[in-house]
């Protein structure tokens, strides 16, 4: 990132109150960071998070395989292949009623896309949006 | 296509397997760790940089795009020896080339894996769901395939490295992006 600015020191996952979303967003565009939206206001279990992220590949491709979604990571949140990039996943407290071992498979596998692009000097990381404890404000 | 997991009874003779699959099951068990050259169906860095017209349209764009902010800053007597903003922007992209490994003809545009964990996260091989235990490597696509993005066809080929479940040092085929799997006898 060029300027950081609001952001929190950039990490693989990075939990952000949902108050603080907009605050966020400006900051990102502050930066070289190409930035995906995972709307998660639909997403609360493994079926409807597969199809948000078959929404933003533009075509079906995993029906519930994780190593499909997984192989496929890399074009999601790297289009062109030459870019630093994050993923915005709002909503992500939807996914703590009942779809909590989804969650933590796909940030397994979020933290893994960003390692393997870290080793072709790209980075990736991602930012959950939610309400609630777990989602701390920005800077604290 | 829903997930299909894995049975004793799905079995296959390499001899039976497609000649893109045993070619890569072949070239895997000769070299499981690392290739000493790339596949002919994949193009070595040093030929990819000059491909601009294999470039999707919005990707050659985008990296002119990117480009021009440099390629301003420039004095005009450098401006002048490089030419023009898309030879500027061609030395930058091979400038990144060392950076990745690229299969980038018109059927192979995703980045090459070779020796890769495999995580079965669904548990549809045998092992722990999850644990991993298996080492993937690409096999060139069908014959007629054409990749809907840059993700590289449906064939890969897995080799199970630990002894969980059973089936250490087994060799194991999908042809349809990990919906089947069968154990290669």
């Amino acid at each position: 990132m060029t300027r950081e600015g609001d952001l929190p020191r950039p990490a693989v996952l990075t939990w952000v109150d949902a108050a603080d979303a907009e605050r966020l967003r400006t900051a990102l565009r502050g930066t070289d960071l190409h930035v995906v939206e995972l709307n998660g206001a639909l997403v609360d279990d493994a079926p409807s998070l597969f199809a948000a992220f078959e929404s933003l590949l533009g075509r079906s491709f995993a029906a519930g395989r994780w190593d499909a979604l997984r192989d496929v990571m890399p074009e999601i949140v790297g289009r062109t292949r030459s870019e630093d990039s994050c993923l915005v996943w709002d909503h992500a407290d939807n996914m703590l009623h009942g779809g909590l071992p989804d969650l933590v498979t796909a940030l397994h596998l979020l933290v893994e896309t960003s390692r393997d692009l870290e080793q072709h000097n790209r980075r990736f990381v991602t930012f959950l949006i939610g309400e609630g404890p777990n989602f701390p404000r920005l800077g604290s | 296509m829903a997930r299909v997991p894995w049975t004793p009874a799905d079995t296959i003779a390499a001899a039976a397997l497609s000649p893109q699959l045993q070619a890569a099951l072949a070239l895997a068990r000769a070299n499981p760790d690392t290739l000493p050259a790339l596949p002919a169906y994949v193009m070595p860095n040093a030929e990819v940089g000059m491909k601009w017209t294999t470039w999707r349209d919005d990707e050659h764009a985008d990296f002119l795009k990117k480009s021009q902010p440099g390629w301003d800053k420039l004095p005009a007597v450098a401006q002048n020896r490089i030419g023009d903003i898309g030879a500027y922007a061609q030395a930058g992209w091979n400038k990144k080339l060392p950076s990745v490994r690229l299969g980038f003809d018109s059927r192979v545009k995703a980045e090459f894996k070779w020796n890769e964990p495999f995580n079965n996260t669904n548990g549809d091989l045998p092992g722990t769901a999850g644990a991993g235990g298996y080492r993937e490597y690409y096999a060139e696509p069908n014959a007629g395939y054409v990749s809907p993005g840059y993700t590289w066809g449906r064939n890969r080929v897995l080799h199970k490295v630990d002894g969980v479940g059973g089936h250490l040092d087994s060799w194991w085929v999908t042809d349809d992006h990990y919906v089947n799997f069968k154990l290669v006898t």
